[in-house]
């Protein structure tokens, strides 16, 4: 049994609410306020996991973001993350927790052992030896041995929507300097959002020692927040700023957004300005075995002992060149731990009255003196003191100096200046819209804070909150170890990286910043090197005899923290990732039994029935008596105006100026570089009225076509654009039996030949309403296109079945077209097909005016005679030959594609296969007969005209 | 081959479809007529007192409003019946072009103190912002669909393509998940 380290009093947890969890399979119990490592630590577990490369025993580091070593796998109902941050996670009753990088658990590694070769794999040792055959052939394996987490494929994963905002002013950090700043924003009637990374409000306030307007700085915080709420001010908790983009676009990821699940939701907020209040990441001081658990960073050491009462060790050293660590021994020193305070400065640069009232409390201050080495095997169990002086000790908590956290500044293109007076890199370039105001400014005296902070809110310096704390050395440079102690000194715990390592970079000429991260990977992985990059740069700069000032820094790259994919995805999952558009009649669909699939951005019955010979019933019905499809989603797009024609004529291929009223005509359009674009039918409804039924998947397309053209050159005041397909739902009615059924819809409109003859377009009604009836076909029978209001739909649907038409889906729909050699745009043109490849030479040999793509339809390309041109093929065999087959040529022994099939189906109606294809060379090559092959299978096939049925139209009048 | 129709869900019963939380509520409506109008608009709304363009931020009469689109086009709304004095479809000697619209959008009128919070979840826009007048197009990206916004006294009304209007339905329904349920009666 582990002795319990809290403590009995103290603390702002709720020891009232007990909550159970394990970690590595044994149970716990921890409070309401908990963190997990404040609960992990109060359990009295040291290790917490294993380090990425060696497995070395690591135990809890930091308090914070920036924590290298206690990344858990957490699982809590239905939510799991598999890399949680022991620091930042909210203990909750029932979570399950394990350690990431052990095989077995985290105090019983059975990789342990590679910590005992590390002498043979030092930084870059994967770029020197997995070379041979390639990286690929070793990474898998490697990858096992290390990395983080794994995703459970089953868990839920947050789906929350992102959230947008916009604000006057955005203030990041909700301490001291950050309260300050929104204080003084939000008394100018300005929207004022802030955003704080923790549960609390304060900051270090919460738990340093502070008087701030007279009262404890706990107590300020908490009534700023009550001012602030007042004020309106959006105040987020538990929301980290991930990254500062162009225009103070901010994204944040909020957790907790729902009280029943550990959700997390992404916030962007827009805002006019940006206060980056995001204070000061500790540095690590920088000895050997620095990293051996039970060793930590003064300021987390604090924080456990005065905010979740944990006594963090019996026998404490604490380790230090700068005054911040003073309040930290205090503390524990209160706490009844025995405590030595080990400051690297002489006695004479040590504040005399710090000196006194560490002495006063017992506690043991050893000027002039450096932190050595950490002893013991599994966790710390003693220093060794530069002055020979050796000290048993269970804990060890040290601070080299602060370093500003400049990521969001940094995002912002804001160029970092280094200090060399506190060992740290300051806001140096302004960058507008962004204020660093507080520790992230390199600001140490709190009332210099909150002045300052008050002043970039708007306020004048005499509004700021008043601290009289006085200003005292709070950072200084790390101090290097002098000399070759012949033990690892740890640089970026996350991943392995010693002092050594970087030597071993500077000796073979990595010596550029950005090369150094990149050979010894210092600096990457989850904690980006908050707590090791300054201490790299320094130890760089002395390995290479060089200042850190000439060294640059690496760039700051989003995000601050990690975010899980399925934050940044939100809701865009499933049926919302990309919406599809739907049939108003899509519900009768489903009751017709139709199977559905996605065509052209729309959702569309496939065919109807569960039996294998679907389609084929469907093509027979066709032929036979008469079908009924949905085509709602074709386009119809309203040209309206004098300059209506015109602009018809420019943009189609097919002329259209000269159609009349009441008449309808198939047209192409073709891109600017003459490729075929979009077939469809133009109808004229009036002089100055026309409707475009482009393809289904063309609709958006071919509408801002149509608008940009009209803005290129026309009159904008004498043509208009509408797509109006929304509005409508189209149902066709075709095959012999089409005249009498759409007669019995009652649709008001003279159906005789001889005055509604194919290509023509009335006005009728049904159900009360306005309805146009097209008579074109798609399938090469006769064929009537009946448009009504979207919500009429189902109704005519039901009529058209009631009258004994057969549904049809899109499938043998292909089938039909096929037969007849109409082609689908996309599928039966390429990238390179020109509208004289498909037979249809007509407006470009007669047309005399301009339209869209005709200089490119005379180019030496386009005049070639091997052009690819659409042809039947007929195969031998009862197999339709698969589409994408090539046709091929032999020549000099060996093969040459000239074209591929493009649609190939089965054809009930003539009791064959049949396929389009485009072929070099189209109908006048040399013979019709023609080899082709897919995937090393040979078919003989011969080259036919593409309409295979009906070739003289005569079933349109059928 | 699979069928996408079990993957999709199907379009609900849009006389029935609505969502009620305890501070939102997301009613569906369909509008009698819709006109878009495009052309010499000036004139056009000088010969007609009656109707004013609005903006997405100017607060619309719920039964009838004109919504600008683009600097030369609106889209009329009226939930009660016709609108009189409206030029015949096509083109009109005034120089304007109409085009029946009645049946091409699904209204989602979302109101209620949870109304601006389920805003901000579809689109980067200040909807809650003072009115900027009727310059501004109404018609936005919300949720990943194209969408028509209004702003009405009780919240806001979404005009969605009815083809679209079964996606931003779910996605109405998804957001509105966050929303504790009413108590039951």
């Amino acid at each position: 049994m582990i002795p319990s380290r809290r403590m009995e009093q103290g603390g702002a947890i709720d020891r009232a609410q007990r909550l159970r969890f394990t970690f590595d399979g044994e149970a716990y119990e921890g409070h309401a306020g908990d963190t997990v490592a404040s609960a992990l630590l109060a359990n009295g577990v040291r290790i917490v996991g294993r380090s990425f490369k060696y497995h070395r025993p690591r135990g809890i580091y930091t308090a914070g973001p920036e924590e290298p070593s206690a990344i858990l796998d957490l699982r809590l109902g239905n939510r799991h993350d598999p890399n949680a941050r022991a620091t930042l996670e909210p203990l909750a009753d029932g979570m399950e927790l394990r350690s990431i990088h052990a095989n077995g658990t985290a105090e019983n590694d059975r990789l342990g052992f590679l910590d005992r070769i590390a002498r043979f794999i030092p930084a870059a040792f994967y770029y020197k030896t997995f070379m041979w055959p390639n990286w690929m052939a070793y990474e898998h394996r490697i990858r096992a041995l290390a990395g983080l987490g794994r995703v459970d494929l089953s868990s839920r994963a947050t789906s929350a929507a992102h959230r947008h905002v916009q604000a006057d002013v955005c203030v990041v950090g909700a301490g001291p300097a950050g309260l300050a700043a929104a204080l003084a924003a939000s008394t100018r009637g300005k929207r004022v959002m802030l955003v704080e990374a923790q549960g609390e409000l304060g900051g270090t306030v919460l738990y340093r020692e502070a008087m701030i307007d007279g009262m404890p700085g706990a107590d300020w915080a908490r009534q700023a927040e009550r001012v602030l709420r007042d004020r309106g001010v959006e105040i987020l908790r538990r929301s980290t700023a991930l990254a500062l983009y162009d225009h103070n676009v901010l994204s944040i990821v909020q957790k907790d957004v729902a009280a029943s699940a550990n959700d997390e939701r992404l916030w962007l907020v827009r805002a006019g300005r940006m206060v980056v209040a995001t204070g000061a990441i500790e540095r690590p001081l920088l000895f050997a075995n620095n990293d051996r658990p039970g060793i930590m960073l003064a300021d987390a050491a604090l924080l456990y002992t005065r905010r979740y009462a944990v006594k963090v060790g019996n026998a404490c050293v604490v380790a230090t060149g700068n005054d911040s660590a003073y309040e930290v021994a205090l503390a524990l020193r209160q706490a009844g731990s025995d405590v030595h305070l080990i400051d690297s400065r002489p006695e004479r640069d040590i504040d005399p009255s710090l000196a006194g009232s560490m002495r006063a409390a017992g506690i043991k201050l050893v000027p002039a003196t450096l932190v050595e080495g950490a002893g013991g095997h599994r966790s710390v169990e003693a220093v060794a003191l530069s002055n020979g002086q050796r000290i048993v000790s269970d804990v060890v908590v040290h601070s080299g100096g602060w370093t500003p956290s400049l990521h969001l500044y940094c995002h912002a293109k804001g160029k970092p200046s280094w200090d060399a007076v506190t060992g740290s890199y300051r806001p140096g370039s302004a960058v507008a819209g962004v204020d660093v105001v507080g520790a992230a400014a390199g600001l140490w005296d709190l009332d210099a804070m909150l002045r300052n902070a008050t002043e970039i809110g708007g306020g004048k310096a005499g509004e700021a909150p008043s601290s009289g704390t006085g200003v005292r050395q709070w950072t200084a440079p790390t101090p290097l170890p002098a000399g070759k102690s012949g033990k690892r000194i740890w640089v970026d715990l996350q991943n392995d990286v010693t002092i050594a390592d970087i030597k071993l970079a500077v000796r073979e000429n990595f010596s550029a910043v950005e090369h150094l991260k990149r050979y010894t990977t210092i600096g990457m992985g989850t904690d980006q090197g908050k707590t090791s990059n300054v201490n790299a740069l320094a130890v760089l700069a002395a390995s290479s005899g060089r200042e850190v000032a000439g060294l640059g820094t690496t760039t700051f790259r989003p995000p601050f923290v990690p975010v899980s994919m399925a934050t940044i995805a939100g809701s865009e999952r499933g049926e919302l990732q990309v919406p599809i558009r739907r049939l108003p009649a899509e519900n009768i669909h489903r009751q017709e039994g139709a199977c559905f699939r996605e065509y052209g951005g729309a959702l569309r019955p496939a065919w109807y029935g569960a039996d294998a010979d679907a389609i084929a019933r469907e093509c027979i019905a066709a032929r036979g008596n008469a079908v009924v499809f949905d085509a709602s989603s074709l386009g119809k797009i309203e040209v309206i105006g004098p300059q209506a024609a015109a602009l018809l004529d420019f943009v189609y291929y097919t002329p259209m100026a000269s159609l009349a009223v009441g008449r309808a005509r198939y047209g192409l359009t073709l891109g600017e570089a003459g490729i075929v674009a979009d077939d469809g039918v133009v109808l004229r409804l009036a002089p100055n009225h026309f409707v475009v039924s482009c393809s289904s998947s063309h609709v958006a397309w071919m509408a801002a076509q149509h608008e940009a053209w009209r803005q290129d050159r026309f009159d904008l005041a004498q043509v208009f654009i509408h797509d109006a397909t929304a509005h409508w739902a189209t149902i066709a009615i075709s095959g012999p039996a089409s005249k009498r059924i759409v007669g019995e819809l009652g649709l008001g409109v003279d159906l005789d030949d001889a005055r509604f003859p194919h290509m023509s377009v009335a006005t009728g009604r049904f159900a009360g309403r306005p309805a146009r009836i097209a008579r074109v076909s798609f399938t090469g029978e006769r064929g009537y296109e009946i448009a009504v209001p979207a919500t009429l739909g189902a109704p005519l649907w039901q009529k058209a079945r009631a009258a004994g038409a057969t549904p049809l889906g899109i499938e043998a729909l292909g089938v039909l077209r096929a037969e007849k050699g109409y082609i689908y745009v996309g599928q039966d043109t390429d990238g390179e097909t020109l509208p004289h490849d498909l037979g249809m030479g007509g407006p470009r040999a007669k047309r005399q005016d301009a339209y869209v793509g005709d200089r490119s339809l005379f180019t030496p390309a386009a005049s070639k005679p091997n052009r690819k041109r659409l042809v039947g093929i007929l195969v031998e065999g009862k197999a339709p030959i698969p589409v994408g087959a090539h046709g091929i040529e032999l020549k000099d022994g060996r093969r040459r594609s000239l074209g591929y099939v493009t649609s190939s189906y089965w054809s009930a109606a003539l009791g064959h296969p049949i396929a389009l294809g485009l072929i070099e060379g189209g109908l006048e090559r040399a013979s019709a007969a023609i080899e082709l092959e897919h995937l090393g299978q040979r078919f003989t096939g011969r080259l036919v005209p593409p309409c295979f049925l009906d070739p003289k139209g005569e079933r349109l009048n059928g | 081959m699979a069928d996408r129709g079990l993957f999709w869900s199907p379009a609900p019963d849009w006389q029935r479809a609505d969502i009620r939380c305890r501070d939102l509520t997301v009613t569906t409506r369909s509008a009698a007529a819709a006109w878009l109008v495009s052309g010499a608009l000036a004139r056009f709304l000088e010969d007609r007192e009656e109707m004013r363009c609005h903006g997405p931020l100017d607060v619309c009469d719920p039964d009838a409003y004109a919504l600008r689109l683009a600097p030369d086009r609106l889209l009329l709304v009226a939930l009660g019946g016709g609108t009189a004095n409206l030029p015949a479809f096509g083109w009109s000697d005034d120089g304007v072009a109409v085009t029946d619209v009645s049946d091409a959008f699904v209204l989602f009128d979302v109101a209620g103190r949870g109304a601006l919070d389920l805003m901000r979840l579809g689109a980067d826009y200040q909807f809650d912002a003072a009115p900027v007048g009727s310059a501004e197009s109404a018609m936005m990206v919300f949720a990943g669909v194209k969408a028509i916004v209004a702003r009405m006294p009780q919240g806001w009304r979404l005009h969605v393509e009815r083809p679209y209007a079964p996606a931003l339905w779910r996605w109405l329904q998804h957001a509105a998940s966050a929303w504790d349920k009413p108590p039951a009666a």
